[in-house]
């Protein structure tokens, strides 16, 4: 009895099958969207460009049915969009956070610092991009871990991509004590960057004395590796200058303090 | 060591012994290092036939990155505006031990760099848009010798004035790598170079087969890389860093 006075209200049960009707409709109309909006974008725009766009192709058609589907069964549409507009201000200002990320997460799908698959340092964090959904990245740390970064924060972060280049330029400072043969040490040094085969001859490597304080000789070793064997490379020298520059009798510089003791 | 044919037996390439061993349940391939460490080995049903033949330079420490042949000449080649010259210069190659089966299908079972050339890469442009190569210094005047392939190159002086070639960038994706069965003579397709500014010159690669005793080795890089592809479209390598 109850169900039959509320259709009464509201138009009958004839309304109510055309607005089920309009709901389907659009459902249908907004699958079909997004998909032919997926074939034909992903053969020219990158996956995290059309993922999110799909979406709110989907949402938005879907959000146009709902409102002429309330509209079909007699409720004023003007009423409920302004009461939606003053929930959506409502909303905003308990979200900001949350809009914000949207807001920076439809920045970066423009700016596009990175792509899946790269390995980038945000702020502190360092790995692997995974996703880069509408509110947050997430990356997959080295060593296993998940992190997921709002993108408010990805947004106001320094970004490093660290797959943006065929190369990368490894450096190491070696500080060595005042009595060493410099030139000798550069020639080992030499010797080892030439006998590794990754690390690259043009751009040359570079070695020069960077330093010379109290406590010791610093010599600078700047070499360009493959960015994808940056890290191989990198432990492999530093393991060879250190046992060769051993082998050859070069001393490191050992931490020293002088202190001078006054006699009256 | 000669390109060709590995029946049963021990072979020593490049430092490795390469051992080839025939029993009623197959083929057993195995490569041992200088000090007899085994290094691989693998099982091939009877019906496949070994070779040994020589390889595009992609194996070894960077194998997987490179993408082209960065050819640094010791003495320059210098040509007159409008003007062409040949040069006979020398690249480095890999050996590969390949499993041919019918249909002239074919597995490459390994590959490895010949340890006698200095193993060394080199980064043609900048970091970011730039390309891996292998790198070999060329010295105009030293034959060929093993793990060396004899590639003809024609430099073209389409620019007005004289010009100094120095460096000459083969891409992968357009290398050809031909043999002479029983012995180790390798060569690579020949090469076009057309200087076309100060800075800017296009590679192209002659697809035709060397000659008719030659025989032409599996390709390792099947078509363009992506990188190069990106940088300088398909069918010509465009040197925009300098030669």
């Amino acid at each position: 009895m109850v169900l039959e006075e509320l259709l009464g209200y509201i138009g009958g049960y004839r309304y109510v099958l055309e607005a089920v009707a309009i709901l389907l409709g659009s459902l249908l109309i907004a699958i079909l969207a997004s998909r032919y909006f997926r074939s034909r974008a992903l053969a020219r725009l990158s996956v995290e460009i059309v993922n999110p766009v799909s979406r709110l192709i989907f949402i938005s058609i879907l959000f146009i049915g709902f409102v002429l589907a309330l509209n079909r069964v007699g409720l004023d549409i003007g009423s409920i969009l302004v009461a939606g507009g003053l929930l959506a201000i409502a909303v905003g200002f308990a979200a900001q956070t949350t809009v914000s990320s949207l807001l920076s997460g439809t920045l970066l799908y423009i700016d596009r610092p990175f792509k899946v698959g790269e390995a980038v340092s945000i702020g502190a964090n360092m790995g692997v991009v995974e996703d880069i959904s509408v509110f947050s990245t997430r990356l997959r740390a080295f060593d296993g871990r998940l992190i997921r970064i709002p993108n408010e924060d990805v947004f106001k972060s320094t970004i490093v991509n660290l797959s943006a280049t065929k190369a990368r330029r490894l450096e190491y400072q070696i500080p060595l004590q005042h009595d060493v043969d410099l030139k000798k040490t550069v020639e080992v040094v030499k010797r080892v960057l030439d006998g590794h085969p990754l690390v690259l001859a043009e751009p040359q490597p570079m070695i020069f004395v960077a330093q010379a304080t109290v406590e010791a000789v610093t010599l600078n070793i700047w070499a360009w590796v493959p960015q994808q064997r940056f890290f191989q490379v990198w432990t492999e020298l530093l393991a060879s200058i250190r046992d060769e520059l051993a082998k050859e009798g070069i001393q490191l510089a050992l931490p020293q303090r002088v202190i001078r003791v006054r006699t009256e | 060591m000669v390109f060709g044919p590995l029946s049963d037996g021990d072979y020593m390439v490049s430092g490795n012994r390469l051992r080839v061993t025939r029993s009623p349940e197959g083929l057993t391939y195995s490569r041992f290092n200088d000090k007899d460490s085994l290094i691989l080995s693998a099982k091939l049903s009877e019906s496949l036939t070994l070779s040994l033949v020589p390889l595009e330079p992609v194996s070894g420490p960077a194998s997987g990155i490179v993408e082209c042949i960065y050819l640094k000449l010791s003495t320059p080649v210098v040509v007159d505006s409008n003007d062409r010259i040949v040069v006979e210069v020398t690249a480095p190659i890999d050996y590969g031990v390949v499993a041919y089966g019918g249909g002239g299908s074919y597995n490459i079972v390994d590959s490895f760099p010949e340890s006698s050339i200095p193993y060394k890469l080199a980064l043609y442009g900048p970091p970011t848009q730039g390309v891996l190569c292998r790198f070999y210094r060329v010295d105009l005047e030293k034959p060929q010798g093993p793990g060396l392939a004899r590639v003809s190159v024609r430099v073209v002086n389409e620019m007005g004035g004289v010009a100094s070639v120095s460096n000459i960038v083969i891409p992968l994706g357009g290398v050809k790598v031909f043999y002479k069965p029983g012995t180790w003579i390798t060569v690579l397709n020949s090469i076009s170079m057309v200087l076309e500014s100060r800075s800017v010159a296009s590679i192209y690669s002659d697809p035709e087969p060397v000659s008719a005793d030659f025989e032409e080795s599996p390709d390792v890089v099947k078509g363009d890389t992506r990188s190069i592809d990106y940088v300088f479209g398909r069918r010509e390598f465009k040197m925009i860093w300098g030669y």
